[in-house]
């Protein structure tokens, strides 16, 4: 069921009348259903496969909460000295880390089994060949359940926050399956923490009309963000880069710059649908995008896009690599014999490459993604290494930073790289992203977007002219989202005002909106993942 | 807290350690200067950090950073 199907808009209004209609402390129930028919209505087996992850998780993460519940009984009795309680915290942390380690090899070997099977054997094949052993080329016809990659993550977070004690287990079965099937969030995100939405998820919600106003208002943006301007630029950029081996480098590039503003169009329309959706119950779901093209360098671009992924990543892989007892000696000993400098750089070194191969990785089964994983872990530790020298010759030179231009020139910079990555990222292969990196550098051919050329891919001249319209008023919001909370500075305005808006948004949906009989939609990018 | 405060300007010396009481929250330090911050104090107090405390709040200020060694070195 797509989010920006109509049966979806039905699905939500049904969904959001049982939820107020039933008792607050049971509209979670409600809440349980939606999950179960949203999900079923993808494939009974996908739910199999997710009630497999639900079910190990929720065993694992109680078995943990009854440890830490026997330490906590053991030390409130005060019966052993502090040796005692030392070690026998110890051997608890042990035996919760043995279930840990059970639950994380469980929903880990699950997402590996569906999503890097045919992966792992093409490879294996690969080498096989390299080596001129015989094989048969076989390989499985897997099921990809919805949001595989988003809830495994959930799963994690869950099993390791029950591990460390920040969280209590949940021990009602069916309200941890609500909590990891959460609909609004379970095909593309955020990636929640149960700290967060957990606590919202099972609190009792009374009906608001500003929540059903605020959800409304989010899933009319996000349709807008979607079919008209995602859609548009997605028949531009499948055209331009279905005849990369001919197209010119201005083309392409242009192509891949169209591409760069339609995965935003794209991923953060399906985030306002989805907190828009949340929202209707009274749930807030954590922001995943913070308008990421403002970004003055890389490390900060992806602090600002897909916010709980790069979280979670820093929370459960780069932390813990960082402050193991391997890194922190070599930091010791390179700090030693080099200076601190150069041990900061090469402790943060390991953990970035890791964290980023990781993320390739996860956006699915293919090299091109390892390698623009492997492109932003470098850019970086590049940035890492290089910022304190660029800010000595910034100063030597004598150039203005706090103003304007150098804050454009900054944006500029970061949205160029993130282009670069973004050719790996929506090319079919690693070869094909080199061709079109080549041709960009090597090629100019103006011509191919001279005298209305550049309307013959997929998207012409009308059609242009909606998408550069959507583009300055996507740009006008998100410049107005830097300064204040847009939402609530809208909710301010003159009545009439807000309708006119409003009524504007729904009938440019209506009118400009890619969507209807024969019109097949591209489907969102990041539920592929 | 004076000696916590120069082992920490020797690993972050441009960091306003002195007047800043958000430092992560804030975004004045990332996560590889947190990195940084628990190499130094690790091998200055000789304590573990384990990975339950890589909260941002243990990491703001230096009060709040003299508070989570405290604890550490209690347990």
């Amino acid at each position: 069921m797509s989010y920006t199907s109509f049966i979806y808009l039905v699905f939500i209004a049904l969904t959001f009348c049982a939820y107020y209609l039933i008792l607050p402390r049971y509209r979670w129930v409600i809440l349980l259903a939606a999950n179960f028919v949203f999900y079923a209505v993808s494939g009974w087996d996908n739910l199999l496969v997710i009630l497999l992850s639900i079910t190990a998780s929720y065993l694992v993460a109680v078995r943990m909460g009854d440890l830490h519940a026997r330490f906590r009984e053991v030390k409130a009795a005060g019966e052993l000295d502090k040796a005692q309680l030392k070690e026998l915290k110890e051997q608890n942390r042990k035996q919760r880390q043995r279930w840990l380690v059970l639950g994380l090899i469980v929903v880990l070997a699950v997402l590996i089994a569906v999503k890097y099977t045919n992966f792992l054997l093409r490879n294996v094949y690969s080498v096989m060949n390299l080596f001129g052993i015989a094989h048969d080329d076989l390989f499985f016809q897997l099921v990809m359940p919805l949001g595989i990659s988003f809830y495994t993550f959930q799963i994690i977070s869950y099993m390791v926050d029950v591990y460390k004690g920040k969280i209590e287990p949940q021990r009602n079965f069916l309200k941890y399956a609500t909590y990891v099937s959460f609909f609004p969030s379970v095909v593309q995100g955020p990636i929640p923490r149960y700290s967060d939405l957990g606590t919202q998820m099972f609190a009792e919600h009374r009906f608001s009309f500003d929540n059903l106003h605020d959800g409304a208002l989010l899933i009319l943006w996000g349709f807008a963000k979607k079919l008209i301007l995602a859609e548009r630029l997605n028949f531009f950029v499948t055209d331009v880069y279905s005849n990369y081996a001919t197209n010119s480098g201005v083309l392409l590039m242009l192509a891949t710059m169209a591409f760069s503003i339609q995965i935003y169009a794209d991923f953060s329309s399906c985030m306002d649908i989805a907190s828009g959706t949340a929202r209707l119950f009274g749930i807030r779901l954590a922001p995943n995008f913070l308008r990421p093209y403002f970004s003055k360098t890389m490390p900060e671009f992806w602090r600002r896009w897909h916010v709980t992924l790069g979280n979670w990543f820093k929370d459960y892989v780069f932390y813990p690599i960082s402050i193991s007892k391997f890194s922190l000696k070599l930091n010791k000993k390179v700090r030693k014999l080099f200076g601190g400098e150069v041990g900061r750089i090469v402790t943060s070194c390991i953990p970035v490459l890791a964290v980023w191969i990781l993320t390739g990785i996860w956006h699915g089964p293919e090299w091109k993604y390892v390698i623009w994983g492997l492109f932003h872990g470098m850019l970086i530790m590049l940035s890492t290494i290089f910022a304190p020298h660029i800010e000595n010759m910034v100063k030597k030179l004598h150039i203005r930073t706090e103003c304007f231009s150098f804050r454009l020139f900054q944006m500029c910079r970061t949205f160029f790289l993130c282009c670069v990555g973004r050719v790996f990222f929506r090319a079919g292969s690693v070869r094909m992203s080199l061709t079109i990196l080549k041709r960009i550098c090597t090629t100019t051919g103006f011509y191919q977007i001279a005298n209305g050329k550049l309307y013959l891919h997929g998207v012409n001249a009308a059609n242009m002219k909606v998408v550069f319209f959507a583009i300055v008023v996507l740009f006008t919001v998100s410049v107005l989202q830097e300064k204040m909370d847009v939402l609530e500075a809208f909710k301010k305005q003159n009545l009439i005002f807000r309708w006119l808006l409003i009524y504007a948004l729904f009938f440019a949906v209506l009118i400009f909106g890619c969507y209807g009989p024969g019109f097949d939609p591209s489907g969102f990018i990041y539920e592929k993942f | 807290m004076e000696e916590l405060l120069n082992v920490l300007k020797r690993a972050l010396p441009k960091v306003d350690w002195e007047t800043d009481m958000a430092l992560v929250d804030d975004g004045v330090i990332d996560s590889v200067d947190v990195v940084s911050v628990i190499s130094e104090i690790t091998d200055e107090y000789d304590i573990e950090i384990p990975s339950e405390e890589m909260e941002p709040e243990n990491f703001n200020s230096v009060e709040a950073i003299y508070e989570m060694i405290q604890r550490l070195k209690e347990d």
